[in-house]
């Protein structure tokens, strides 16, 4: 097996990606429509292809896919009036065609951001992060704990449809059959939740998972001084957009 | 709460509910430094019901989707933990399962937040008053919380999306914009619409689960029993 | 001076009737393993919680009397500051949730505890090698075996430098090789001056790691001594409280007390005796699937996960009516695979899978349920009605049953597995071994033709394990299949009849089960270990005709 390498945003602080990814998701929001949203759609699609969460971009595109086509239909389409002539004939609502460009990049800027910190994000990384920088621990033990029960209940919830397909309950056909299955795929991942809730209490205490004081980052996440620029550079032009907005 | 006992140095402790005060543990044990007491009094299981509790939100609405069904069910986490632990509890579980939900969907959804927050109240108020005693009364508070949350969000969709915001209800709006309806009164009827049905469903459910629940569970969370009418 | 004093402790839960524990007077030694044991609720899990400080602050309730650990009441500081490691039965919850890596999870202890850095990655390094997990160290710990959790746990709590340990069935989930092994590491932390409280219901196994025994009844001590002296005696016994393969063979024997404890005892008594079983002719044993069309039959079956090596590989074998098959195996020979295909959960790359006559291929798990039925690994987390009785009831319902029949073979069931009892009870209410055989039950009430079992009796106490044993010789006799795979030789003796070996995905041995058992490094049963002596034939050889044996001659 060949180990790909780490890119670039897998390699920073896990603060510095989030910093980023903060940013853009505000900027996408503050800058004018459609020239600054257009623009800082194709800055994020750059900054994650070259800090190697390119995946983020495809996972982007696909999510934001059917929100253009739903948004053209809606806005472009069935929108108000002025109307405009569309190129195949017919007409097309002109205020509707602007909101669907300019909402259609704001929400594909946003995607694209929220998608590729996704892709770079390590939780050990964070949660050593965080105890270095002396975080809260119970804010950082809830993000870690949170991903790591929903990758597991993730897979006891595929291991119940089986289990409960063995037991004779069908999980297609009509819509009442499929309906009907919801209990026993449901109640099961909450009652043993509920139920081992308890034993996990045992174990959070046992384990030193509630105590106060300081913890120990086992390897802490390198923070350079590079990163730090970048993290002010990023709220600052926040800062910027905010005041380059207001101030008339 | 009882303290002491009926000769000296023979000592009760007792624990309310899920949360472990310590009321005799400091008597018992002037030595033991402060601090400590105060750690143990964050109660463990809600920091180990919390991420469960985001998780079931996550991975059941996975699951009814699989199951091509047109609801979402992915908020029963908020709404149990909200009847059982109560305000800090649901509203955790609700801004989590926003939060993260965000992180593998985009956060242009973070505004339905606020969503999250309301279902919260309203399982709340449903929880003191008993309603999810019966199939009807849970179907009566899921109807309301479907109609509080739907105009809510049929508000955020409108103003911060255009009143698409993806999925079944985008699909629904669409439709009856189609069919001439205005886009506002559209985005109101499919948000409101879809809500109803998945609010009832999961109020429904919620209410079936808390009627049903193991004693060792209600004996750890004396609000169920009030919730379920016992 | 004693580690622990406990002076007329009650411990109760929110909701439960009466106590759990109900007037304990208890002082438990440093430099000694205290082993604690009794019957399915008699209190030996609230003992532990109650010395670790956590019943009632956790777990809601009330205690009432002394507990003192060390001058101290434990119910005031966390156990890990005070140097107290504990582990609950369950391994999968014992998992911090925050971890990476298993080598993040053995550090998660010192970690909080901050430590230096240094000192953390030496006691990691150190704990991953004794407990021999070291080459787990990059692995996720949600996708370790319950075996492999159970260790890596044990490293977890070594690696904080504990001066107590408190733990609640730590070898439920490990194989035999393992279980000597951490028995061996636990008597070597005691012999260091460690004070090391065990609750175990694994009487082999702790017979040779304990010290002190005390037995617990209705929450009250009742028995208290040197292991190997109670565990020759009735009184152990009288408590509902198992005792060793060999001692419970002994017994049912009717050897008087002083009876042996270990198999080579019982064995040299034996021989001593020159005892001449009653039975020696070879009992006609029905060869598998030779006259009727087989219920379960694999024709050529190759078969291979999406993106791995092949698991199965052109493996052909039939299962009869009355078939009692053992399927073993090392850790990735496919046994598993092999019932999933049993299912329909897969569909054989090439070859063919047939069940019950019809060919899996394109067919679906709910066509071949309930005539087949499959219990899972863990399968308490799989129910989900408000009582036993419903939870039984739903197979038969879903096969259009009618209301009589529903409720006669849910009776039935009920009566066979030792649940009529808690009929009534909420499954989430019972003990986990109990919780179970519920499953089990939900299984059998539709009475399946072909039943397929995945470590059955994996973290069962005795008398369940015997419940199991009792359904499946119950189910072969009426010419239903049994097909399980297992770890556990009591079990397979007992139970089963005929055994597959896989090894690179091919059946490499098909026959008697006490061939396998004997050829393997398994400890080996003790009515078998005897049955071998006496020279009683297969099918002859459990423990009950074993010890009508010894007791008739």
């Amino acid at each position: 097996m060949t180990a790909r390498q780490p890119g670039l945003a897998e390699r920073a602080h896990p603060f510095t990606t989030g910093t980023i990814a903060l940013a853009l998701i505000a900027l996408a929001i503050i800058l004018p429509a459609p020239v600054g949203t257009l623009a800082l759609y194709a800055t994020t699609i750059l900054i994650a292809a070259i800090s190697g969460a390119g995946r983020g971009v495809r996972v982007g595109v696909m999510t934001v896919l059917p929100l253009w086509i739903l948004l053209f239909v809606l806005q472009g389409i069935l929108g108000d009036p002025p109307r405009v002539a569309a190129p195949w004939g017919g007409t097309l609502s002109a205020p509707g065609l602007a909101w669907t460009v300019s909402q259609g990049s704001r929400l594909a800027t946003i995607i694209t951001a929220s998608a590729a910190f996704a892709v770079a994000f390590n939780a050990h990384r964070f949660l050593q992060a965080a105890i270095a920088r002396r975080w809260p621990f119970g804010a950082a033990f809830l993000v870690v704990a949170t991903l790591d029960a929903a990758e597991r209940l993730g897979q006891q919830a595929r291991w119940l449809r089986e289990a409960q397909r063995a037991r004779g309950v069908p999980v297609t056909g009509s819509l009442s059959r499929r309906a009907r299955a919801i209990p026993a795929l449901v109640f099961p991942l909450l009652l043993t939740a509920l139920t081992e809730a308890d034993d996990h209490a045992l174990a959070l205490e046992t384990r030193g998972l509630m105590l106060p004081g300081t913890r120990t980052a086992l390897d802490p996440p390198q923070d350079r001084i590079a990163e730090r620029c970048i993290r002010w550079g990023a709220l600052l032009t926040v800062v910027a957009a905010i005041v380059w907005r207001i101030v008339p | 709460m009882i303290e002491g006992g009926p000769e000296p140095g023979h000592h009760l402790v007792a624990i309310e509910n899920c949360h472990g005060h310590l009321a005799n543990g400091e008597r018992v044990n002037s030595t033991t430094p402060t601090s400590r007491i105060r750690a143990l009094n964050v109660s463990p299981r809600l920091f180990a019901l919390v991420p469960v509790a985001v998780a079931i939100n996550l991975v059941v609405g996975t699951v009814v989707k699989e199951l091509s069904l047109p609801i979402y069910l992915d908020t029963l986490g908020t709404i149990l933990v909200a009847v059982l632990a109560g305000m800090t509890g649901g509203w955790l579980v609700g801004t989590i399962s926003q939060l993260l939900m965000g992180l593998l969907t985009g956060y242009q959804y973070l505004p339905f937040v606020v969503i999250q927050w309301l279902i919260v109240l309203v399982a709340l108020a449903a929880a003191r008053r008993h309603g999810f005693a019966g199939l009807w009364r849970s179907l009566g508070w899921g109807v309301l919380c479907g109609v509080a949350g739907g105009s809510l969000s049929a508000v955020i969709s409108y103003f911060f999306f255009g009143g698409v915001t993806g999925g079944g209800v985008t699909v629904i709006n669409t439709l009856l914009v189609s069919a001439g309806v205005k886009l506002g009164a559209a985005v109101t009827i499919g948000s409101v619409g879809t809500d109803v049905l998945d609010k009832a469903i999961a109020f429904v459910l919620v209410g079936a689960l808390l009627r049903g629940l193991p004693r060792r569970i209600l004996g750890r969370y004396p609000r169920a029993a009030v919730a379920a009418g016992k | 001076m004693s580690t622990f004093t406990l002076r007329d402790v009650r411990v109760r839960y929110p909701a439960q009737d009466g106590w759990a524990l109900d007037g304990v007077d208890l002082d438990i030694a440093p430099a000694k393993v205290t082993w604690i044991t009794g019957a399915l609720g008699s209190g030996t899990s609230t003992l532990l919680l109650a010395l670790a400080g956590l019943a009632p602050r956790l777990t809601g309730g009330a205690r009432e009397g002394i507990v003192r650990d060390r001058g101290n009441d434990p119910a005031t500081t966390s156990p890990l500051t005070r140097r107290v490691a504990y582990l609950g039965p369950s391994p999968m919850l014992q998992l911090s949730g925050i971890a990476a890596t298993v080598r993040d999870e053995v550090a998660v202890g010192p970690m909080n505890l901050g430590w230096a850095a240094d000192r953390i990655r030496i006691a990691v390094a150190e704990a991953l090698a004794r407990l021999d997990v070291a080459h787990l160290a990059e692995r996720a710990p949600g996708a370790l075996s319950g075996g492999e959790t159970q260790r890596v746990l044990l490293a977890a709590l070594l690696a904080a430098d504990p001066l107590v340990w408190l733990l609640d069935e730590p070898f439920s989930a490990l194989d035999f090789p393992s279980r000597v092994a951490a028995g061996t590491l636990l008597r070597t932390v005691a012999a260091a001056g460690a004070t090391v409280v065990i609750a175990s219901d694994d009487a082999d196994t702790m017979a040779d790691v304990a010290d002190r025994l005390i037995a617990l009844e209705h929450g009250r001590i009742a028995l208290s001594g040197d292991p190997h002296q109670l565990l020759r005696g009735d009184a152990l016994l009288a408590v509902g409280a198992g005792s060793t393969d060999a001692a419970t063979l002994a017994a049912l024997a009717g050897i008087a007390e002083p009876r042996p404890d270990t198999t080579p005892e019982l064995l040299a008594l034996i021989n001593g005796r020159s005892i001449r079983p009653a039975l020696t002719a070879p009992i006609a044993r029905t060869s598998p699937a030779s006259h009727s069309t087989p219920l379960l039959a694999f024709d050529g079956v190759h078969f291979g996960y999406r993106d791995g090596a092949p698991v199965l590989d052109n493996l052909t074998l039939a299962v009869g009516a009355g078939d009692a098959v053992a399927v073993f195996g090392a850790n990735g020979a496919g046994k598993s695979t092999l019932l999933r295909l049993a299912m329909a959960l897969e569909h054989p790359t090439r070859g063919t899978v047939r069940v019950l006559g019809d060919v899996t291929s394109g067919r679906h798990p709910e066509d071949f349920a309930p005539r087949s039925g499959f219990l899972f690994q863990q399968p308490e987390r799989q129910l989900f009605a408000a009582s036993v009785r419903a939870e039984c009831a739903i197979a038969p319902r879903r096969a259009g049953w009618s209301p009589a029949q529903i409720a006669l073979a849910v009776a039935e069931v009920l009566e066979q597995l030792g649940l009529v009892d808690v009929a009534d009870a909420h499954p989430y209410d019972l003990p986990l071994p109990r919780r179970r055989l519920v499953a089990l039950a939900a299984i059998l009430a539709a009475t399946p033709e072909l039943l397929l079992l995945d470590e059955p009796t994996a973290g069962l106490d005795g008398p369940s394990r015997d419940a199991v044993i009792r359904v499946v010789r119950e189910w072969v006799s009426q010419g239903r299949a049994v097909v399980a795979v297992t770890h556990d030789p009591f079990f397979a003796h007992e139970a089963l009849d005929r055994a597959i070996l896989l090894r690179g995905g091919r059946a490499v041995h098909d026959g008697p089960v006490q061939d396998v058992l004997d050829e393997s490094r398994l400890p080996r049963p003790a009515a078998l270990a005897v049955a071998r002596i006496l020279g009683m034939p297969a099918g002859r050889d459990r423990q009950q005709e074993v010890a009508a044996a010894i007791r008739g001659s």
